[in-house]
């Protein structure tokens, strides 16, 4: 009995340390976007000879998700975290894994809402996409900064990741669900990102070089 | 003194690090695209423009991160208790994210004037659509600022960038953006007036509002919530950004017959497109029945019989010959009742006619686009025919038309 309330007590304060209150509210505020976004197309510059590319609302809609679920591994108690033993790297991974299902159950449920089938599957893939760059970033810049390179990429996929008729090779987020290729690369950025999160020294920054934070 | 503070924070600031990445994307968007707007003033003025919102995004998170520093060092009530008033001590900090955001967007006006100015004769890059954009940098600027003063969360800065990305995505009255500038169009003065206002509405709220970690200052943030409330309806009620300019008092007319009126604007086009014309009319024996003059769109009234085919450039001139093939087909074949069940054979008929016209007109089989030209056509048949002297191929044309006759009978009485 006093085990499993010192495994809650734990739990609870991990995620007070974790920013748990603002995540949900992120969350919540994410999956009402997804929802009104679900059934649209978004009109974007580009670089096309058009000047711009009408684009499933999927390519947006899961950065927030993906910039909440990797800053919430920023921890108000980074600095004492730096002391912790390698229960704290589980704890982290278990932490992403939790945050990303909840994301991908949300985010899909949300588009199959006022979408479709297969823009939810797009959805979850770009999800596990930004997601996978958000951690790289994290390791890049500090957790604080995990949005920066999600960003980025957005930007650079949106103006040159189509000839106006198809997606480049690299616009994975433009490719539809079943595009294994697509899912392929989606794999390899998380596996790229969760090998960012759990390489040691854990949590420091490479620019400024040890940054924790 | 105190532009010695300002120059502090710019040197101090961490967006130092993204200038050269927001300069090379600035320059990368002007000339990593279709270069169709270099010479249209209106055009160049809108692409210079362009990618300020995707400065937005970034300086919507850099803005909220750069104020969000005296939360990081735990500084949010020394601040707060300061003899000086808020504004000043937070308008050097202000004045460099915008001077980040500003910096990258300039070298791409310049650079947009400098290349247009060789074809685009006389004019300039048109203040207004520049004007946008610098709106679009404040405002995103001032936002982030405020949002990450106002909010101690490490959040923050990703939010304020999905603010900037979907408001201005999703929230057509709110945009402060355009895709194109063709010289049909203009950005509406009250639109910009509007605009402006509530950037620097958001700008002096970004700059006096205490952050709420610091105490006090709650009617202070209530009042700015229902002052930039009513600021965004205004922004929304002030109309779309672009609006429908007045045809140009003399339209710019090739002396060539056919003629070819264009705006004075795309003066850059009236060349190669007078060029395209004529080839539409050194047909040998009047096969083709040719308009006297072809005018681009906007020029006649709407309420002219014709203007509904009235020549656009929407990629360059690319899309000319589309709209010229479809007018000279339509004067050679009035609308006839095609026989039911035949509607398929003389579709087939009629598009290869046309995809010929377009391929004719342009001079090279871009015309088609990247699609291949309509279905069912054989492109090869197209190209044997344009390699043939002039006279065989208006015998050509002349059996396509007999054949396009025969199916729907000659309505031309």
């Amino acid at each position: 009995m006093t085990a499993v309330t010192d495994c809650w007590a734990g739990l609870r304060r991990y995620a007070q340390a974790h920013h748990l209150a603002q995540v949900s509210a992120g969350y919540a505020a994410a999956t009402v976007v997804a929802v009104i976004a679900g059934g649209h197309d978004f009109v974007l510059p580009a670089a096309n000879s058009r000047g711009w590319t009408e684009m499933a609302s999927t390519v947006a809609t899961p950065l927030p998700f993906a910039m909440l679920a990797a800053g919430s591994l920023h921890s108000s108690m980074a600095s004492l975290e730096q002391a912790a033993s390698g229960r704290l790297a589980r704890a982290e991974v278990a932490h992403l894994a939790a945050a990303l299902l909840l994301a991908a159950a949300l985010l899909g449920t949300a588009t199959l809402v006022t979408g479709s089938p297969g823009g939810a599957a797009e959805g979850v893939r770009n999800l596990l996409i930004y997601v996978g760059l958000a951690l790289i970033s994290g390791r890049l810049f500090s957790r604080s900064l995990s949005w920066v390179v999600p960003v980025g990429a957005f930007v650079l996929v949106d103006f040159w990741g189509s000839d106006g008729v198809r997606p480049r090779w690299w616009a994975w987020q433009f490719m539809v669900y079943d595009s294994l290729w697509s899912w392929v690369a989606a794999g390899a950025v998380l596996t790229g990102g969760v090998a960012a999160l759990v390489a040691r020294p854990a949590g420091r920054s490479l620019w400024p070089p040890g940054r924790r934070a | 003194m105190r532009f010695g503070v300002f120059w502090t924070e710019v040197r101090r600031s961490p967006l130092r690090w993204w200038l050269p990445v927001l300069m090379a994307l600035d320059v990368a968007m002007l000339v990593g695209r279709d270069t169709a707007w270099i010479g249209v003033w209106p055009q160049a003025s809108a692409a210079a423009q362009l990618p300020a919102y995707f400065f937005g995004l970034v300086l919507g998170g850099g803005a909220a991160w750069v104020a969000g520093r005296v939360h990081r060092a735990g500084l949010t009530e020394q601040l707060a208790a300061s003899t000086r008033a808020r504004w000043r001590v937070e308008l050097p900090l202000l004045a460099s994210t915008v001077f980040y955001g500003l910096a990258a967007f300039v070298p791409g006006a310049v650079l947009a004037a400098v290349v247009s100015t060789p074809e685009a004769g006389p004019g300039f890059l048109w203040p207004s659509y520049l004007a946008l954009g610098v709106c679009l940098v404040v405002l995103s600027a001032a936002t982030g600022h405020l949002a990450g003063k106002l909010w101690e969360s490490r959040f923050v800065p990703p939010i304020a960038v999905a603010v900037c990305l979907f408001g201005q995505t999703m929230l057509r009255p709110f945009r402060f953006y355009v895709l194109s500038g063709h010289p049909q169009v203009e950005v509406s003065p009250a639109a910009l007036a509007v605009r402006v206002a509530f950037v620097l509405l958001i700008a002096g709220f970004a700059l006096a509002i205490p952050p709420r970690a610091a105490g006090g200052g709650q009617w202070a943030r209530r009042g700015a919530g229902v002052a930039g409330a009513a600021g965004l309806v205004a922004v929304a009620m002030a109309g779309p950004v672009q609006v429908e300019r007045p045809a140009p008092a003399s339209a710019l007319c090739s002396d060539g017959t056919p003629q070819v009126c264009v705006w004075p604007e795309n003066r850059k086009y009236l060349p190669v497109v007078s060029a395209m014309a004529t080839r539409f009319s050194s047909l040998p024996n009047g096969v083709l029945t040719v308009p006297p003059a072809f005018y681009e769109k906007g020029l006649r009234s709407a309420a002219h019989p014709e203007a509904g085919g009235d020549f656009q450039f929407l990629a360059g001139e690319l899309s000319v010959p589309m709209f010229m093939a479809s007018t000279v087909l339509s004067r050679t074949l009035p609308d006839c009742e095609v026989p039911g069940g035949a509607e398929e054979r003389y579709s087939q008929q009629v598009f290869t006619l046309d995809a010929y016209l377009q391929v004719r007109g342009l001079g090279d089989a871009r015309a088609l686009g990247a699609g291949g030209g309509p279905p069912g056509v054989d492109l090869r048949e197209i190209a044997r025919v344009l390699g043939l002297p002039d006279n065989a191929q208006a015998e050509w044309v002349a059996e396509r038309l007999a054949a396009i006759r025969g199916i729907s009978g000659d309505c031309r009485d």
